[in-house]
């Protein structure tokens, strides 16, 4: 009865509005589960394997640059257990790149339902970040299958992974907001980001130490990389068992929060007009 | 965000309001790069827009229904899209009292690699359902189309009549205000087509209202009691549906 009565006083407080804004959230929330599902489907199609891949492939491309890498970047050790040092740059870099992107012709390649059904656009660059979070986590078994193997210390702060991994999340999307959004008006976008995901992927420290190239300006660069902020902050916590200090989390959560703003800006302001150009 | 400036009259379930809508018409494709820099000097880079939709206003009551008549191209779809919410229009507003169910492009993101069954989920929540609803919902939609053996087919080796029956199946599994319908019968055997009709009758007793886009007169006479003649995207007639039908067959035999 006190529980109705709760209920009941909920339902006053929320105004119409909100009531409405809730529903929608949760109808979105299963359009969102079939859509994951959906680029799951299409991603592992017809392979033996399967999603077995999710693992397979960033523990398949971790071996190949350790081999490639491993002696050029690292013969003094300073960067610890190379594979894992790899991992870590390369899962986080690759939250980035599959958000960014798939991100880009998202409503594009949507334009079906976007010209026949009314449904919130920006639910579609959202579905590509739960496949991405999907997909880091299978990686993380990878992960854990290295540093047994390659007898890296196990430290408590590998579970504070789950207060970096929102912002990497945030801010990828964030840029997907944009990419998606001028992709509709401008196609060349593809082809220049095509060359500008692989500068990104140069100018962040995923196989080579932030300060290893050697010029002061280049370091600088590096370190404004918000990327390379990410990837410090996650190898901290899994490679050198160290909690990534107040500051630290200030400069993560204030570029994904600063970039999905303005990633939501610009794609909304747009909202109208992406129905007539698709 | 919207700016409701006025409420809906009671009486009246779809109220369209001054309502224009610019369109972009793609021009011919750039194809040099000297082409490219003239176009983007006179500001023509790939579009001329022009007006689809010009100031139309209507006004449905609550259980009536219209029907939506004109040559290809003078804008009958469009208004049934601006009526659903998937365009928006540039100018006026639209005002809706009650749920809407759109007929007017069935099976809108199909994967055509899953099976039916995933595909029949997947298009409910594209529809805007629940999980619990098309829980509820499958089977009687299963039914409805008749494609039981084969909900664990891959809908790519579908017949484009049996993809029409399933989108159809799915969209239609409801007890909507507003129903929209635009042509989607005229697909599909004979046996289907009859039960689609018997189905949409079936709504219009228990008191959907029926937006109908149409070539055939009988049934825009038959099942609405206003039609609106939409010429050159623009309002030209609105009446009792006998009587704009009339004029707009004098107008196609003249």
């Amino acid at each position: 009865m006190k529980k109705n009565e709760a209920d009941k006083n909920n339902k006053q407080i929320l105004s119409k509005q909100e009531r409405a804004f809730i529903e929608q959230m949760r109808k979105n929330s299963y359009v969102l589960s079939a859509m994951v599902k959906k680029n799951f489907r299409s991603q592992y199609r017809n392979s033996i394997l399967g999603v077995l891949w999710t693992v397979l492939n960033p523990l398949l491309n971790m071996i190949v640059l350790s081999i490639v890498f491993s002696n050029m970047f690292n013969g003094d050790g300073s960067l610890g257990n190379y594979p894992v040092y790899l991992l870590c740059g390369n899962l986080i870099f690759n939250i980035f790149r599959q958000i960014t992107t798939q991100s880009l012709d998202c409503l594009v390649s949507n334009s079906d339902l976007i010209k026949k059904v009314k449904i919130s656009y920006s639910i579609f660059p959202v579905s590509n970040m739960f496949t991405a979070l999907v997909n880091f986590s299978a990686s993380m078994v990878a992960m854990i299958i290295v540093m047994l193997i390659v007898g890296q210390q196990f430290y408590w702060t590998i579970l504070l992974t789950i207060t970096i991994i929102p912002a990497v999340l945030l801010f990828s999307l964030g840029v997907g907001y944009i990419l998606s959004s001028l992709y509709v008006f401008f196609r060349d976008i593809k082809h220049i980001y095509e060359v500008g995901i692989t500068l990104i992927m140069y100018m962040t420290p995923i196989f080579y130490a932030k300060d290893s190239l050697g010029s002061e300006f280049i370091t600088n660069v590096i370190g404004l990389n918000p990327l390379t902020v990410f990837v410090t902050a996650f190898r901290d916590v899994i490679q050198w068992g160290v909690v990534p200090s107040g500051m630290d989390y200030l400069i993560c959560y204030a570029w994904a929060i600063g970039m999905l703003v303005l990633g939501l800006l610009i794609f909304k302001l747009n909202r109208r007009k992406y129905i007539l150009y698709i | 965000m919207e700016k409701i400036t006025k409420t809906i009259k009671k009486e009246n379930i779809i109220e369209i309001d001054n309502v224009s809508l610019k369109y972009n018409k793609p021009t011919e494709k750039i194809g040099t790069l000297k082409e490219f820099f003239v176009r983007l000097v006179k500001g023509k880079l790939r579009y001329n827009t022009f007006w689809v939709l010009n100031d139309i206003s209507v006004e449905v009551k609550r259980g009536e229904s219209l029907g939506l008549i004109g040559i290809n191209g003078c804008g009958k779809t469009t208004l049934l899209k601006t009526i659903a919410g998937i365009l928006e229009p540039t100018k006026g507003s639209v005002r809706i009292a009650g749920s809407i169910a759109p007929l007017i492009n069935l099976g809108a993101g199909f994967d055509f690699e899953a099976t039916a069954k995933e595909n029949i989920f997947l298009n409910g929540a594209i529809l805007g359902y629940s999980k619990k609803q098309m829980q509820e919902k499958y089977d009687s939609i299963v039914e409805f189309s008749e494609l039981k053996d084969f909900m664990n087919t891959p809908i790519k080796n579908f017949s484009s009549g049996m993809l029409t029956r399933l989108g159809f199946s799915i969209a239609v599994d409801v007890q909507p205000d507003i129903l929209l319908v635009d042509e989607v019968l005229s697909v599909g055997d004979y046996n289907f087509r009859q039960k689609c009709q018997k189905k949409i009758e079936e709504m219009l007793a228990k008191g959907t209202t029926l937006v109908y886009v149409s070539h055939n007169m009988d049934e825009v006479v038959r099942l609405c009691k206003h039609a609106l003649w939409l010429k050159d995207n623009h309002m030209h007639m609105y009446g009792r549906s006998e009587d704009v039908v009339k004029k707009y067959l004098d107008f196609c035999n003249h």
